[in-house]
């Protein structure tokens, strides 16, 4: 386990092996994602109360969760990068931040499509949503400090000097703005993630497009640190060995 | 086991007069999908071809 | 300057708060500036939204607290800035003493420099604003605890940016997301005692973030400036 953990950190060896993982990770994502999402669209019951609407949160609250997450697995190997030196940890951590702005930007339009009908507006300064915006400025920060740069090495620490700092503040952050929810209108009771309440028919497909979102979003990781790789190793012999074997496969199609 | 709980297709398509929000939504999300693999494989492309480019160049 | 390895802590901390107000007194538009910028954009407010009093009083506390967090995002160039460009930073990071306590000192010199000027000028703007009597007393003692955090973290992403030709707009994007606390509880204190209801809570909360602050943001601005000065 240890030793393959340590092999992922040589970018020549995550290339490799990534290459193998690749396939086998995406047909268990399409499979997972089709009959989650076919179940939660056509085959669960509407919500009582909600009506075919909160079929949103299918993807909204699984979105909501992985900017969260993203943020968090970036500050991980943030730390890694700082610590241990690992190149390949911050390879993975650049590529978080766009695919974790993305989820972000999902994640927010998808709430407040969802607010319209349920609340009657686009948007309310609902601590959810509230936070959910504030994290994609922590997000914007961090692209932007990387690509103010030239220097790849000093790019790397500042971003991870900056994405620990965010982590962090990120719990503070959250409580400030529930808290300052609370003060101005009163919690909102219409969560949508309290599973307790849920019947299986529904969480099931929630618990499919949730593992298979989480797919996704590794596949989505993967593919931008191979592209990192490539660029920050086009010197050495195999990335030119690969390179010349692309030509060949081309040649023959 | 579930069962399809729509009278017909157009049923399903109206989201019982929410198809708006929930469409709009699915695609959204769809887009989202979609960038996030299509812009590492045409980085892809682009690497390998500067990369091919620098060493004919090299050769050369 | 501070080049006698014995020199006692304290008596390092005291040379370079001196040096700094030494050095800020001598270019006084480091002083003037910051607070020029809060007087001018607390003035704007009633000129862009109306001068109606109850109008005024609703926004008060917001007003203040947003422009002071505006006022000391800007100062921050002025921390770390000249003493980037001539060697000094460099001189900093390699010296005998305990750099965590030389970068507190620092951040203390630039807040006695850029924000205590505008803490007094503040109850005179949020009478302006038509802020009433009983806001006042929290609204300073938010500022108080609020604005050293706003220092500590304006430094990080004064650190992490100093090295940049041009910065002032990437370290705005950088650390007013990290703001939000500060200022939710800021102004959470000031509404919190106009409806009469016990703020203590929230400043003891303030002076929680304000000793998390100092301990661990000292460590990122080292870290950070040492990316910066390479």
């Amino acid at each position: 386990m240890w030793q393959w953990f340590l092999q992922l950190g040589s970018p020549r060896l995550f290339y490799s092996k990534t290459d193998r993982y690749l396939p086998w990770l995406s047909w268990i994502t399409v499979i997972l994602l089709g009959t989650g999402l076919a179940w939660g669209l056509a085959f669960t019951p509407p919500d009582y109360q909600m009506g075919e609407n909160y079929r949103i949160a299918y993807i909204h609250v699984p979105m909501a969760t992985l900017a969260m997450g993203c943020y968090a697995m970036m500050a991980c190997f943030s730390a890694g990068y700082l610590i241990w030196k690992i190149k390949v940890a911050d390879m993975i951590a650049k590529a978080c931040a766009p695919i974790g702005a993305s989820i972000t930007a999902v994640a927010l339009a998808t709430g407040s499509l969802w607010g319209i009908p349920t609340w009657g507006t686009w948007w309310i300064w609902d601590a959810r949503l509230t936070s959910t915006l504030i994290m994609l400025f922590l997000y914007v920060g961090i692209i932007a400090l990387r690509s103010a740069f030239d220097s790849i090495d000093s790019g790397a620490r500042a971003c991870a000097v900056l994405s620990l700092v965010g982590v962090v503040n990120l719990p503070i952050i959250k409580y400030s703005v529930d808290w300052w929810n609370t003060l101005h209108q009163g919690a909102s009771n219409l969560s949508l993630s309290d599973t307790a309440a849920n019947p299986p028919e529904v969480w099931i497909p929630a618990f499919f497009v949730g593992f298979g979102i989480l797919g996704f979003f590794l596949i989505a990781l993967i593919l931008r640190t191979r592209n990192e790789i490539l660029l920050r190793e086009r010197r050495a012999q195999w990335v030119s060995d690969l390179v010349e074997g692309n030509q060949k496969e081309s040649g023959h199609a | 086991m579930p069962e399809f709980q729509f009278q017909s297709l157009a049923e399903f398509f109206a989201m019982g007069g929410h198809a708006k929000y929930v469409w709009s939504s699915y695609g959204v999300f769809a887009l989202m999908i979609a960038y996030n693999l299509i812009q590492p494989v045409l980085a892809k492309r682009r690497i390998i071809k500067a990369q091919k480019a620098r060493m004919q160049r090299n050769s050369a | 300057m501070m080049n006698n390895s014995r020199m006692g802590l304290g008596s390092v901390i005291v040379a370079t708060v001196r040096r700094e107000l030494l050095l800020a007194f001598r270019s006084p538009g480091d002083v003037i500036n910051p607070l020029m910028f809060f007087i001018i954009a607390v003035t704007l407010f009633p000129l862009g939204g109306g001068a109606d009093s109850a109008f005024l009083s609703g926004i008060a506390s917001g007003v203040i607290w947003v422009t002071t967090l505006l006022a000391i995002m800007f100062s921050m160039e002025s921390l770390f800035r000249a003493d980037y460009e001539d060697g000094s930073l460099e001189q900093l990071l390699m010296s005998p003493q305990p750099l965590y306590f030389l970068l507190l000192a620092k951040v203390l010199s630039h807040w006695l420099i850029a924000c205590l000027p505008i803490l007094i000028l503040a109850p005179v703007f949020a009478v302006m604003l038509a802020m009433p009597a009983a806001g006042i007393l929290p609204l300073i003692l938010g500022l108080l605890a609020g604005t050293p955090i706003l220092c500590l973290l304006g430094a990080i992403g004064m650190a992490l940016t100093v090295g940049l030709s041009r910065s002032g707009l990437l370290l705005a994007v950088l650390i007013l997301p990290l703001y939000i606390p500060v200022l939710v509880f800021g102004t959470g204190m000031v509404s919190a005692a106009l409806d009469s209801l016990p703020y203590t809570g929230l400043l003891a909360l303030m002076g929680a973030m304000l000793v998390l602050a100092i301990c661990l943001s000292p460590l990122a601005i080292a870290a950070a400036l040492r990316i910066s000065v390479n």
